[in-house]
């Protein structure tokens, strides 16, 4: 018989009080509108309470939660083509060099381009990356390796 | 050097409304679990529904009114709205209180609306579901749409087609439309962090302000319209005469004959005797550009639209699960993960239809 650790309420509630931004930040880039990526995560976390008791607890807490938050991301995805219009670079920060990356990133396939917010915009460890994403954690490297590839492929194709 | 610092990465990432909402995600775990419970009651009572639609068409000429929504085609028998067409007058795509609402209203006082739950579970009994009302009918007086179509005017910014975009949270796409005499005019604003149109101007805080309260007003009438603006305030559920069959494939687009040639005979036989109208709308993450995605619509009557249903049932083509529209996807040629999506919309009485499934 498998022992599951569970998760606890207030554990999760901890996680998502201190994680909220960040989880509908990263979802918004998968859903493409941030009010469907916020929907996502309030679903994700009703998810994770309900099924709570089958967190099996062999990585931490926070990959699993983001497994469940991006299939939610990712189910709302398949219902929806974003009826919204052509976009332009933010007016914040650097334009040029953030439009540039921004146009990077829009063409990376979604595996490597979530990767790379779960890694340096989540902060989350390979282990964690693979479970979140249900890759193996080997993979997780190679994975980001790819996307570093691209990017500096794609960088290098729009500033010339 | 790739520039993934976590700052660049914050400036690319949209920014998110609103704050977290623990009791929400409590709520939301204890409305599903009696959902699941309710299940199986729903299914016997949609059941009835189709019996007792099915039982009023044969025989005896009855009209067969429908008190809440439904998505997809409407029960055999249902009594479609009338008149067939209708002249626009307003119309709107807007956010407000965890809702998104879609509305047209007509000069023949038909107040035809949609509620999306985006937020929060649906609170309306005559809702289709607990994530869209489906379409629904009320009715206006003549003097109801005329104070309807002033409490836009009044604000003074529906002068010219204008586009704002909103320094706070908002969602993607909003819009308010109203007719001036021979035109419709439109203001279009769009959210803080999301892909912007070219050329959209700051909203000022008044212009701000003027269509978040309209935007509140729009979204539930009966609150404030008086008892003489409604002929008939009772919701009921509006029922098309025709259907848009709207066809395409996704990331990367196909040319029809090829999305045709992936449907059962029937379905293929049948869409491609229609006329079709190419669309264009947008797929991707908010960060990066859009891509463009060009599909196809055609128009097809009840009739026809219940067939190809059948004929897409009958070759097991996967049917969505039916939350927001009926819809049916597969794998297309292209791409790896590259897929077609068949999704019926009602046809409104101005001859447009919606996406119901978009954001």
């Amino acid at each position: 018989m498998i022992g599951y650790r569970g998760a606890r309420l207030d554990e999760l509630e901890g996680l998502y009080r201190s994680r909220f931004d960040i989880f509908t930040r990263v979802a918004a880039s998968v859903t493409g509108d941030p009010e469907r990526a916020r929907d996502a995560v309030q679903e994700a976390f009703a998810t994770a309470l309900r099924k709570r008791r089958s967190f099996r607890g062999d990585g931490p807490l926070e990959a699993w939660v983001w497994r469940i938050v991006l299939n939610a991301a990712r189910m709302d995805v398949r219902r929806s083509i974003p009826a919204i219009g052509d976009d332009e670079p933010a007016a914040n920060g650097h334009p040029e060099r953030d439009a540039e990356l921004r146009v990077a990133l829009a063409r990376l396939p979604e595996r490597q381009r979530t990767a790379v917010f779960l890694r340096y915009y989540a902060d989350l460890g390979y282990a964690a990356i693979g479970e979140a994403l249900g890759i193996r954690t080997g993979t997780v490297g190679a994975t980001l390796n790819a996307a570093h590839a691209a990017l500096r492929s794609g960088l290098e194709e729009v500033r010339t | 050097m790739t520039d993934l610092d976590r700052g660049s990465l914050d400036r690319i990432l949209p920014f998110t409304p609103g704050a977290p909402d623990w009791n929400d995600v409590l709520r939301r775990a204890r409305q599903d679990q009696v959902r699941r419970r309710r299940r199986f009651v729903a299914f016997a009572a949609a059941t009835l529904v189709a019996v007792v639609g099915t039982a009023s068409a044969v025989g005896t000429v009855r009209h067969f009114v429908l008190s809440r929504g439904f998505i997809g085609l409407p029960p055999l028998g249902a009594t479609p709205s009338t008149p067939d067409s209708g002249k626009l007058v307003v119309s709107a795509w807007s956010v407000h209180a965890g809702s998104r609402t879609r509305l047209w209203v007509y000069g023949d006082g038909r107040l035809i609306w949609q509620r999306e739950f985006v937020h929060r579970r649906a609170d309306l009994p005559e809702s289709a579901n607990g994530r869209s009302s489906g379409f629904l009918e009320q009715r206006l007086t003549p003097q109801g749409v005329e104070l309807l179509r002033s409490e836009i005017i009044s604000t003074g910014l529906f002068a010219d087609d204008l586009e704002l975009r909103f320094e706070g949270p908002a969602a993607c796409l909003n819009f308010i439309g109203v007719r001036d005499g021979d035109r419709l005019v439109r203001v279009t604003w769009f959210g803080f962090g999301c892909p912007r149109a070219k050329g959209a101007q700051t909203a000022t805080p008044g212009q701000a302000s003027a269509l978040q309260r309209l935007v509140a007003r729009l979204a539930d009438p009966t609150a404030w319209l008086p008892a003489g603006a409604w002929k008939d305030r009772k919701i009921r559920a509006y029922v098309p005469s025709r259907y848009a069959i709207n066809y395409g494939a996704q990331p990367q687009s196909l040319e029809p004959s090829r999305i045709l040639a992936l449907l059962p005979t029937p379905a293929r036989e049948l869409l491609r005797a229609k006329d079709r109208t190419r669309t264009r709308g947008f797929y991707g993450f908010a960060g990066g550009p859009m891509r463009v995605v060009y599909g196809y619509s055609s128009e097809v009557t009840t009739e026809e639209a219940r067939a190809l249903a059948a004929a897409l049932d009958d070759a097991g083509v996967k049917r969505g699960q039916g939350t927001y529209a009926l819809a049916y996807s597969g794998k297309a040629p292209g791409p790896k993960g590259n897929t077609f999506s068949i999704t019926f919309e009602p046809i409104l009485p101005h001859g447009g239809s919606t996406c119901s499934a978009c954001g």
